[in-house]
């Protein structure tokens, strides 16, 4: 019965045909979506005996409706319902992913207006669908800076969209922006800037050469966020905001730097990505300077770290292996780091728009600010794109 | 664990160079392209010029070494296949799903037909080529599937079949009687004869993102690099197929 059902799943896989349009000769409407549900089992610590995340997860159900009008206009509504269901906000995976426009009208920039990802950091910027992987980079999934926001984005591109060039204004209360509506108390922005440079050609947010492509290409790009947001006395961040660390978004100035690097070369490809926050709370009793005097701590605390990853793709097997490396700190004023490493199998029935991937986490060392329940994570789950 | 990695590793490149079914062209000559971002190629009808195509609505005409003549006005979306007899260019505009057409003489707008596909956005028409004997054009769709669709010499819609293979198909050109489509993913050319469907050759070439596919008159093969703008020279493919 179970090798029927499998059957019955790989042919109606074999004969996707993804994503679907309506069009009158100027305007076009694409429809586009995708499933995904993985097994996750978890390695406990000894003496830990909860075993709730031992579970099948409905990861995503998200519909995606873009268009372009002529050449002036493109937009994007996408929306995952699996976590509308859930009603949560997370940070990696929200319920509302996008809503934007872009005009391309002007000569000098494009402008792009709404809820979307801000343009930070290459490896939030890769779409998840085309990772090898069931999870992204923890310095990646929205509690150490936000992945979307809602504001306004300009950007242009130069030398066969070799260079890119990008700056945006932002709310500044990440994925929270677009549930409460309203700005903190403090009604100050975030900004973010991004250039990014490509050689030989135009490098595409992916992770895998599933091309093999003939020459050696890289992508540099080098990023920084900034926001000073002073709440005034008895005011407070709407609930979500700040991440699960409290230093998401923070009462003072918040400066962020990164810069990634990805190269791909006949089915080999690498990322190495560096990030470093800075944050000066306004108030010197903040909990984010853990007691320290402001002479101890100078008035501020540094968090951030890195991740290296490699991977393969074979053509003749379908098939990706991936391993990944990272290391990050949630203070330096608490003394510690987090390191772990993952390892990833992807195989693909219908490329990307059906593939079946396998992750497996494991945690080397953990800080006492994320002490967790386990130490191996396993997932495995298929994701089919419509 | 290091060890299931390692071998894994192992056997993922070991099977793939064992990947050799398509006989490998190397170019002999390559030139940079004024053209930007451009997406497909064809031979003029006198076999004097080139007509060249780009992702950003641009129509070229160029010498035969890729010197640009002359440009169109009119903007088009995302012109993605290109087609020239003694009348007409033809110019297939992917997200729109519209056929253009373009005067020879004065390089003017004419018309435009519109050819309803509810593929993807960008997985629409990215070749056109015409058939002279047997009169019909073929206009053929990207992945997802790939469609080629028959058309008559009024564009209207004749028949479809689907095209079996892994990739793409990012350009098209009728020569000596087949269909000459170039799979942009596999970096290959596949030769077809369109009487039985059947891929009759296959050609593996090391261009990058190769977006448009013709032949000139002295029966090189020309490649058109989308991401790279370059413009490849090869020999004429059939000519080594039967030296060997």
């Amino acid at each position: 019965m179970r090798s029927s059902i499998l059957i019955v799943l790989m042919l109606f896989a074999q004969a996707l045909s993804a994503q679907f349009s309506v069009n009158n000769g100027k305007h076009i409407l694409e429809i586009s979506g995708t499933v995904s549900t993985y097994y996750n089992y978890r390695e406990l610590k000894v003496g830990e005996t909860e075993k709730d995340k031992n579970r099948f997860n409905l990861r995503d159900a998200q519909l995606m409706i873009e268009g372009r009008n002529g050449n002036l206009y493109e937009y994007r509504i996408q929306m995952d319902f699996a976590d509308l269901t859930q009603g949560s906000t997370d940070p990696e995976n929200p319920g509302l992913m996008d809503a934007w426009f872009k005009y391309k009208g002007l000569k000098w920039f494009d402008v792009q207006l709404g809820y979307g990802k801000v343009q930070y950091s290459r490896s939030s910027l890769v779409p998840f669908s085309y990772s090898a992987y069931w999870q992204r980079p923890e310095l990646f999934r929205g509690q150490y800076f936000s992945r979307r926001d809602i504001g306004l984005t300009l950007s242009k591109s130069f030398w066969q969209r070799r260079v890119e060039l990008i700056a945006g204004a932002y709310t500044g209360l990440g994925e929270v922006s677009a549930r409460v509506g309203d700005n903190d108390a403090s009604g100050a922005l975030e900004y973010i800037g991004r250039a990014e440079f490509c050689w030989p050609t135009y490098y595409r947010n992916r992770d895998l050469d599933v091309l093999h492509v003939p020459v050696p290409m890289i992508a540099l790009g080098v990023n920084g966020r900034y926001a000073n947001k002073v709440l005034p006395a008895g005011t407070f961040f709407p609930s979500g905001a700040t991440g699960d660390f409290g230093l998401k978004v923070i009462s003072g100035k918040k400066e962020t730097y990164g810069f990634d690097l990805s190269a791909q070369w006949k089915g080999f490809s690498a990322q190495f990505e560096l990030h470093q926050i800075k944050g000066t709370p306004a108030d010197t009793n903040s909990f984010l300077l853990r007691n320290y005097s402001v002479a101890q701590s100078k008035g501020y605390f540094l968090s951030g770290g890195y991740y290296g990853q490699m991977s393969y793709f074979s053509r003749k097997l379908k098939t990706a292996i991936s391993i990944r490396y990272e290391e990050y700190n949630i203070s330096d004023l608490v003394v510690g780091n987090n390191q772990r490493f993952s390892m990833a199998l992807a195989y693909q029935i219908d490329g990307f728009n059906s593939m079946i991937k396998a992750q497996w986490t494991h945690i080397m060392k953990e800080e006492i600010l994320d002490a967790l329940k386990w130490n191996e994570q396993f997932r495995i789950g298929w994701q089919v794109m419509f | 664990m290091k060890k299931i990695l390692f071998l894994t590793m192992v056997v993922l490149i070991m099977v793939q160079c064992k990947n050799a079914d398509a006989q490998k062209l190397k170019h002999s000559n390559v030139i940079h392209l004024k053209v930007k971002e451009p997406s497909d190629v064809a031979l003029s009808f006198d076999k004097k010029h080139l007509y060249i195509v780009s992702d950003d609505g641009i129509l070229a005409e160029t010498d035969l070494q890729g010197n640009v003549l002359r440009k169109t006005t009119k903007e088009l979306t995302d012109a993605e296949g290109v087609y020239a007899d003694e009348t007409y260019i033809y110019v297939a505009d992917e997200s729109p799903r519209l056929i253009s057409l373009f005067n020879v003489k004065s390089f003017e707008y004419v018309k435009s037909v519109y050819i309803p596909y509810g593929g993807g956005r960008n997985k629409g028409f990215e070749s056109l080529t015409f058939d002279a004997s047997k009169k019909v054009f073929y206009l053929i769709t990207e992945k997802d599937p790939t469609w080629i669709i028959e058309l008559d010499e009024k564009l209207n819609v004749q028949s479809q079949f689907s095209l079996q293979e892994k990739g793409d198909v990012s350009a098209a050109t009728f020569y000596k009687g087949k269909l000459w489509l170039l799979n942009d993913e596999r970096r290959e050319i596949l030769v077809m004869n369109v009487d039985n469907k059947q891929i009759e050759k296959r050609y593996q070439i090391n261009v990058m993102n190769p977006e448009g596919i013709a032949f000139l008159p002295d029966g090189q093969m020309i490649i058109v690099s989308d991401d790279r703008q370059l413009m490849y020279f090869f020999p004429n493919p059939e000519n080594l197929s039967n030296a060997q």
